[in-house]
C-alpha cells in the first residue's frame, strides 16, 4: 500500500488545497518526522552474508587411511565439511519460544557464492603431505565435483525431542569437474544467484561442502590426496529493513546520541481558502513543491556516519538490518586439521603431555561501520578422520571434568597507538559437563551412529550460545540468559561519550575503550589443569577427544547494522 | 525551477493552469515519493565481511603451508609428466615481484593467500585488513632483513617485501590473469610502518580469556596492514584479493621470514565489502 495518497482533480471539480496541499503536507510530515517508510523505496532489502572461510578443505585430512587408499577406495558418502549457524532475530524480535509473529523478520537466501584457489590454472591443487602438497595436477581434476548443500533442521532448543539430524534442504548446487577445468572459463568464483528461498528464523541451518574428488584414488588417474585451498562459501540473504537500535533499548557502550533519528524541518505554506492560485511565489504550487524537491535533490537521510555518529537529520524510518559475522577458529591446525588429545602438544602454548598450558586461538576483524551486536554463538565441532593416526573410533566431545573452553568477544581500541583497552562483549567459560547449559541444538549428518559411541566418522556439532556480558544486572533476551546489545563502532570525538556496560564478571562501568574501539576481537582457549593431553598422565581419557575437528571451531557474531556508504564526514546540518 | 520532481510540468507566474496539469503534476509527485529510487537515498550500502584466518601448529606437527601458494606456476609444479597448454598462467598476480625473489629462475618464491568472489551486483571493496600475529616466542618474526639482506636493502633493516594486490578478472578473458585489472595494489612498503604500535603495550586486563604469557597478551610486537579503500567493483565482476609474502632461498638473501615464512604468524585477514540494497 502507498504511503502517500491524493484526492484526483477530476474534471469539473473546485480546486480545493486538499487536492494540492494536503498531500505535499503529508509528504512533508513524514520527512520532518523521520518516517519515510522504507516500502517507500525502491530496492530497500538490506543484505548481509554468512561467509564461511575454510584455510583448506582438505582430502588427505578427511580420506586418509592407514589400512590404504584402496581400502576406502568405494565412496560411502559419509564425509563432508559442515558448518552449522543460526540467523536468530535481534534481541527485541526475539521469542525464545520460538513462535513467528507479524514482527519477525522474513529472511530470503538470495545467492550461495563458492571459490577456492586453483592457482589460475584448470587444475586441482595436491593436498597430501610430503614434497607434492601445494604442487597442481590437470589429471586429478578432472575428478573434482564440488557439491554444496544448505540444509535446515528443528532446533533442539525449541523442540527437545527431535533428533540431531537435518529434517530438510534449503539449496544445493554442483560445481562440476569440466565447469572447473575449463581454458578458458571456469566457474571459480561462482555464485548462484536469485535463488529466493524463504529461511525459517529459528532452525538451525547447515552449511555442507561435499567433494569425494578429493580422495585418493577415486576414479581416474588419482595418485594424490586434493585439497581446496582458501575454500570461501558466501550465503547472502535479505529481509525487510527493521528499526534501529535506541538508547530506550537500553544498550550497552552506546554514544550520547542514543541512536535516536533526528527530525528534519520541512514545512509546507498552505495558502488561504479562496485565494489566488499561485505558481512561484510563497504558497505557490511551484514554490511549495519546491521544498519537497530541494530536499530530494540533497537526498534523505538514514543510517550512521563510519564512525558511528547521527546524520544531522534522519528521513527513513526503518534503516537496519541482520549483521553476520562468521568467524574461524581452531582450524588448518598441523597435518590432521585437527586440535585434540593425541596432537595437542603441537599446538603453541599448550605444553608437552600432559599438555597443561592454554593455548588461544585469535582473530581480529576491523569495524568500518557501526553494528550493535546482540547474539554470540559458537560451535564446537568434532568431526574427524576415524584412521588417522590417534584417532580410532572417529571423534567425540571431550570429557574432562576440569577442561574448559575460554570463549570471548571483546572490542579493541589502540591499534598503531600508544596504548590499548578493551571491552568485553561476550565471554563463556564452560566445561564439556557444563556446555550443555548453553547448547542450544546438536547436529549431525551420519545417521548410522548415535552421538555417545560412535565407530566411524560421523560429523557431530554442539551449537551455543555464548551470553554477553551484562551492565549489573541488566538482562537481555537471548537463548541464555544474556546481556542486553552492545553498541561497536570506530568513534571519533563526537560519539566518545558512550554507555555503561559490563566487563566479563557483568560489573556495570564505563567502556575502557573510550568509545574508540576499532576492532572485534575473538578468542578461543583451551585449558586442562590436569592436562588435555591423553599422554603424560594428561586428563584426556582417550585420544579421540577434539577440541577442534576437521574444519575447525567457530564464532559467529549476530547483530543489527545499518545501511552505510554515503558521504563522509556529515557536513553541517547533516547536509 | 523543481529539478528532480517534475521536470516536464512547471508552474510560473503567467502560466497557464488548468486541471489536466495540475493532475499530472501531483500524481508525478505522489507517485515519486511512494516508489523513491536508490539514488535518493544517501545510505543504501551493507556492510559485510569477510573474515579468513588461522593458527598454525607447531613445525614439528607437520603443518603445511596450505593456503599459502606459489605466485608462479613452474614445470616443476607439476605433478603430471606433461600437460599441453601449461601453465596457462605462469605469473597469476601483477606488480608484487620484490627484489632478491626470482621465482622462474627457482630463487625463491612468492607465496599467494588469494581469495576470491563473485558478485552479481555492483559492490564497493572498502577494507583489506591483514593482521601478522607474532608473539616473540612460538611466532618470531621480526620483519628484518638478515645479514645478506635482498638487493637494495641494508642489513637488519624493516622489510619491505610484502604485498597486497585487489584484482577484477577481465570479463571477456577472465582466466588470463595477465588481463586481469589491477585495481589496489600496495607494494614495496616499509613493514616498520604497520606496527601494530610503535611501543611496547602493557598487558590488556579487560579482555577473558587471557593469554598467561604477558608478551604474548599483548599485539605489539606483529604487523597489521590495514587499508582504508573504496573500490568500485562493477556487476557480475570477479573479484581476487591477493595477500603475498616473500620465501627467500637464504644463500641468496635471507630475512626474518625464514624459510618457512608460512609457520611465523597467527593470522587475521579480512575483506570488506559494502553491498547495494536489494
Amino acid at each position: 500500500m502507498s504511503q502517500f495518497t491524493r484526492r484526483k482533480l477530476t474534471r469539473g471539480v473546485k480546486l480545493l488545497k486538499e487536492h494540492i496541499y494536503t498531500p505535499l503536507s503529508d509528504i512533508a510530515s513524514a520527512l520532518s518526522s523521520s518516517s519515510i517508510e522504507s516500502s517507500s523505496v525502491r530496492d530497500d532489502d538490506m543484505t548481509f552474508r554468512v561467509n564461511l572461510w575454510f584455510p583448506q578443505i582438505n582430502g588427505e585430512q578427511m580420506y586418509y587411511d592407514n589400512a590404504g587408499w584402496a581400502a576406502y577406495a568405494s565412496p560411502d558418502g559419509t564425509r563432508q565439511w559442515a558448518v552449522p549457524f543460526v540467523l536468530p532475530p535481534p534481541q527485541d524480535l526475539f521469542d525464545n519460544s520460538g513462535l513467528i509473529d507479524g514482527n519477525t523478520p522474513t529472511l530470503f537466501l538470495d545467492e550461495v557464492m563458492v571459490s577456492f584457489d586453483q592457482r589460475a590454472e584448470p587444475a586441482a591443487v595436491v593436498g597430501e603431505a610430503g614434497g607434492s602438497i601445494g604442487k597442481i595436477s590437470h589429471l586429478a581434476a578432472t575428478e573434482l565435483n564440488i557439491k554444496v548443500t544448505i540444509l535446515e533442521k528443528t532446533m533442539q532448543f525449541f523442540n527437545s525431542q527431535v533428533s540431531e539430524y537435518p529434517d530438510g534442504e534449503l539449496f544445493s548446487g554442483v560445481l562440476t569437474k569440466a565447469a572447473l577445468t575449463g581454458a578458458s572459463y571456469r566457474t571459480n568464483p561462482f555464485a548462484w544467484s536469485n535463488l529466493n528461498r524463504q529461511v525459517h528464523p529459528y532452525k538451525t541451518l547447515i552449511a555442507v561442502i561435499d567433494c569425494e574428488g578429493l580422495r585418493k584414488g577415486f576414479g581416474l588417474n588419482k595418485s594424490y590426496y586434493l585439497t581446496l585451498p582458501s575454500f570461501n562459501m558466501s550465503m547472502k540473504f535479505r529481509h525487510k529493513p527493521l528499526l534501529r537500535d535506541m538508547a530506550a533499548s537500553n544498550i550497552q557502550n552506546m554514544p550520547s546520541h542514543g541512536g535516536e533519528q533526528t527530525a528534519d524541518t520541512v514545512s509546507i505554506t498552505t495558502p488561504a481558502a479562496n485565494s489566488t492560485i499561485e505558481a512561484d511565489s510563497t504558497g505557490g504550487v511551484d514554490a511549495e513543491t519546491g521544498v519537497l524537491d530541494e530536499r530530494l535533490l540533497k537526498r534523505l537521510w538514514a543510517g550512521y556516519t563510519a564512525q558511528g555518529n547521527v546524520s544531522g537529520v534522519d528521513h527513513i524510518n526503518k534503516d537496519a538490518g541482520f549483521e553476520v559475522i562468521a568467524v574461524p577458529m581452531w582450524s588448518n591446525n598441523g597435518g590432521s586439521g585437527v586440535v585434540n588429545a593425541f596432537g595437542i602438544d603441537d599446538v603453541a602454548n599448550a605444553g608437552v603431555a600432559p599438555s597443561t598450558g592454554k593455548p588461544i586461538d585469535e582473530r581480529i576483524i576491523p569495524l568500518p561501520y557501526p553494528m550493535v551486536i546482540h547474539h554470540v554463538m559458537g560451535v564446537w565441532n568434532y568431526c574427524a578422520n576415524p584412521t588417522l593416526t590417534g584417532v580410532t573410533q572417529g571423534g567425540r566431545r571431550p570429557t574432562s571434568a576440569t577442561m574448559h573452553a575460554r570463549i570471548g568477544v571483546g572490542l579493541i581500541a589502540g591499534m598503531q597507538a600508544d596504548a590499548w583497552a578493551a571491552q568485553q562483549v561476550a565471554y563463556l567459560d564452560v566445561t564439556p559437563a557444563t556446555l550443555s547449559t548453553y547448547r542450544v541444538d546438536q547436529i549431525s549428518l551420519n545417521q548410522r551412529q548415535e552421538l555417545t559411541d560412535r565407530t566411524v566418522l560421523d560429523t557431530m556439532f554442539d551449537l551455543f550460545a555464548i551470553p554477553l556480558v551484562q551492565d549489573g544486572g541488566t538482562m537481555g533476551n537471548g537463548y541464555v540468559p544474556t546481556g542486553t546489545p552492545m553498541w561497536a563502532s570506530k568513534g571519533d570525538s563526537n560519539v566518545e561519550t558512550r554507555s555503561t556496560a559490563g566487563n566479563y564478571l557483568n560489573v556495570s562501568g564505563n567502556p575502557p575503550t573510550g568509545g574508540a574501539e576499532q576492532y572485534l576481537m575473538v578468542r578461543w582457549e583451551l585449558e586442562d589443569a590436569n592436562g588435555l593431553s591423553s599422554f603424560g598422565g594428561g586428563a584426556a581419557a582417550n585420544f579421540n577427544e577434539m577440541y577442534a575437528g576437521i574444519g575447525g571451531n567457530w564464532v559467529f557474531i549476530i547483530g543489527k547494522k545499518c545501511v552505510a556508504g554515503g558521504r563522509e564526514p556529515v557536513m553541517s546540518a547533516g547536509r | 525551477m523543481i529539478r528532480e520532481l517534475a521536470k516536464r510540468l512547471q508552474f510560473m507566474s503567467f502560466t497557464t493552469v488548468d486541471g489536466n496539469r495540475l493532475d499530472a503534476f501531483m500524481q508525478g509527485i505522489v507517485e515519486r515519493f511512494n516508489q523513491l529510487k536508490p539514488r535518493d537515498i544517501e545510505r543504501r550500502w551493507t556492510q559485510t565481511m569477510f573474515v579468513t584466518g588461522y593458527a598454525p601448529a607447531l613445525l614439528a606437527s607437520g603443518q603445511s603451508s596450505l593456503p599459502w601458494l606459489n605466485a608462479c606456476n613452474l614445470d616443476s609444479d607439476s605433478t603430471d609428466s606433461s600437460t599441453p597448454g601449461y601453465p596457462t598462467n605462469k605469473w597469476r598476480i601483477k606488480g608484487t615481484e620484490t627484489p632478491g625473489i626470482e621465482p622462474d629462475q627457482i630463487n625463491g618464491q612468492q607465496r599467494v593467500w588469494a581469495w576470491a568472489g563473485e558478485f552479481s551486483r555492483p559492490v564497493r571493496v572498502n577494507r583489506l585488513t591483514i593482521y601478522l600475529r607474532t608473539d616473540g616466542v612460538n611466532f618470531v618474526n621480526s620483519f628484518n632483513t638478515g645479514g645478506t639482506p635482498p638487493p637494495g636493502s641494508l642489513p637488519n633493516e624493516s622489510l619491505q617485501d610484502f604485498g597486497i594486490e585487489l584484482s577484477v578478472d577481465n570479463p571477456f578473458s577472465p582466466e588470463n590473469r595477465s588481463q586481469g585489472s589491477s585495481a589496489i595494489q600496495k607494494v614495496r612498503f616499509w613493514l616498520d610502518q604497520s606496527k601494530f604500535s610503535p611501543v611496547t603495550l602493557p598487558a590488556v586486563t579487560d579482555m577473558e580469556p587471557k593469554y598467561t604469557v604477558n608478551v604474548l597478551n599483548v599485539p605489539s610486537l606483529g604487523r597489521i596492514i590495514d587499508i582504508e579503500c573504496d573500490e568500485p567493483i562493477p556487476q557480475n565482476s570477479r573479484v581476487r584479493v591477493n595477500f603475498v609474502m616473500p620465501e627467500y632461498v637464504p644463500a641468496v638473501s635471507d630475512a626474518t621470514w625464514g624459510e618457512d615464512p608460512w609457520f611465523k604468524h597467527i593470522y587475521s585477514l579480512t575483506v570488506g565489502v559494502l553491498e547495494p540494497t536489494l
